[in-house]
């Protein structure tokens, strides 16, 4: 039954979308909060899953939906919103990660000069951990390609859409981040690949 | 998961389970999106049309954080008992004529509104007043009602007609409209019998007192009347 509730409270919303949006731009900030109460949830898992962080997924939803209310009335409507959304969504998180990048890498120079003459002990690498290194080490366009589509359940069409680039292109890049992958885990083959 | 192109090979049925476990988001709670959402909010709508910055706006948004300061709070709480005390008691008796009268000589020429406008915000300006004077009440009995937020909503609604009409003209009820217009906002996204709601009601309660804006209220409908005459 909930989820039921749950499907006729979508679908409500569905139909009152382009409405909403109008209000939105004509400066209804309640109509705003209905919006981000239906969007937000997915914007934020969808910064979580880039991000890994938590305080950075909070503040880049928060970028999103500023950004997004502010250029709401260039929305033509020729996609769905929350395909606009997540295509802000992404241009928010990739700007703000090349400089959380490059913050971190100077800081792990920092971390190696100062450890320089501890020996590195190398632990057994956790299977999960090596997956999860393995996907952070993927260029920004094949990660966010596997991450949508295998880890987040969007379509190649959708992907396209957000990307906004044609659907082969979509296929391919994850093609490359799963070859990748396969590469990266092959000394767990034995026990990942069955 | 769509994975349905012969282009790109599967990964291992192991693999593909764990990399569904990459990064899992936590749950969001209704007060993590408030959260958020405050802030939001706070950023945006300081324009009425796609994100174009207005005096108004960056009024409205200072007022917002002014009110709303912590600090403001407890010298709030000192001085409510006595403001909602003259607010309550301080009705106009017929023998405080020389004050009104001397008031009504003042706003004569600003406060004369076109007809069409004289009716509406008199209307208005009873039915703010009215919703605002069972605001104290709804808060002490922590209630934060569907029917409140929806004369909230309609009263938002008016209040932003009003703003962008003649009626605004006048410094003083642009102010006080621009004051009206924030309380009903947030009465109106107030959420029905939750906690949270319940202790933002007393923030905002508190707020308006501090403003003055049921006195400014009361004050404006006597002017308004006296344009007329």
């Amino acid at each position: 039954m909930k989820s039921l509730a749950v499907a006729f409270k979508a679908k409500q919303y569905v139909n009152r979308e382009p409405e909403l949006i109008a209000r939105v731009v004509a400066g209804d900030r309640l109509a705003a909060r209905e919006l981000y109460d239906a969007q937000a949830p997915r914007v934020f898992r969808l910064a979580f899953r880039l991000t890994g962080d938590e305080d950075l997924a909070r503040e880049m939803t928060q970028e999103t939906f500023v950004r997004a209310f502010a250029q709401l009335d260039r929305f033509r409507g020729e996609s769905a919103l929350s395909t606009w959304l997540h295509r802000v969504t992404l241009s928010v998180v990739s700007n703000a990660m090349r400089k959380v990048n490059r913050f971190r890498a100077r800081e792990t120079d920092l971390d190696e000069a100062l450890t320089i003459s501890a020996p590195a002990r190398e632990a057994d690498p956790d299977l999960k951990d090596s997956l999860q290194r393995a996907i952070d080490e993927l260029p920004e366009i094949y990660r966010t390609t596997l991450v949508m589509h295998d880890v987040e359940g969007y379509t190649h069409e959708e992907i396209a859409n957000v990307l906004g680039v044609a659907e082969g292109t979509c296929k391919s890049r994850l093609s490359v981040a799963r070859a990748t992958l396969r590469e990266k885990l092959s000394p767990f083959a034995k026990e990942w690949m069955t | 998961m769509t994975n349905n192109d012969e282009h790109t090979p599967e990964l291992a049925p192991a693999v593909r389970d764990a990399v569904r476990d990459y990064n899992t988001p936590p749950e969001m709670k209704p007060a993590d999106l408030d959260a958020m959402w405050t802030a939001i909010e706070a950023r945006s709508f300081r324009s009425d049309i796609g994100g174009r910055v207005t005096d108004r706006d960056s009024a409205v948004r200072d007022l917002t954080r002014r009110w709303f300061a912590p600090r403001t709070m407890l010298q709030i709480a000192a001085t409510l008992v006595i403001g909602v005390a003259i607010g309550r008691y301080a009705i106009p008796a017929p023998n405080a004529l020389p004050a009104t009268s001397v008031s009504r000589r003042m706003m004569l020429d600003t406060l004369a509104l076109p007809e069409p406008y004289y009716s509406t915000t008199t209307r208005y300006f009873g039915q703010a007043a009215a919703l605002l004077v069972a605001l104290p009440a709804e808060a002490r009995a922590g209630r934060a009602d569907s029917r409140l937020t929806g004369r909230a909503h309609d009263l938002l609604l008016t209040t932003r007609l009003l703003l962008d009409s003649p009626a605004a003209d006048d410094a003083r009820i642009r102010g006080l409209l621009e004051d009206l217009e924030l309380v009903f906002a947030q009465v109106a996204r107030l959420q029905s019998g939750a906690p949270q709601g319940n202790s933002e009601l007393e923030l905002i309660r508190q707020a308006m007192d501090q403003r003055d804006v049921l006195p400014r209220l009361r004050s404006a409908v006597v002017d308004i009347s006296a344009g007329d005459e």
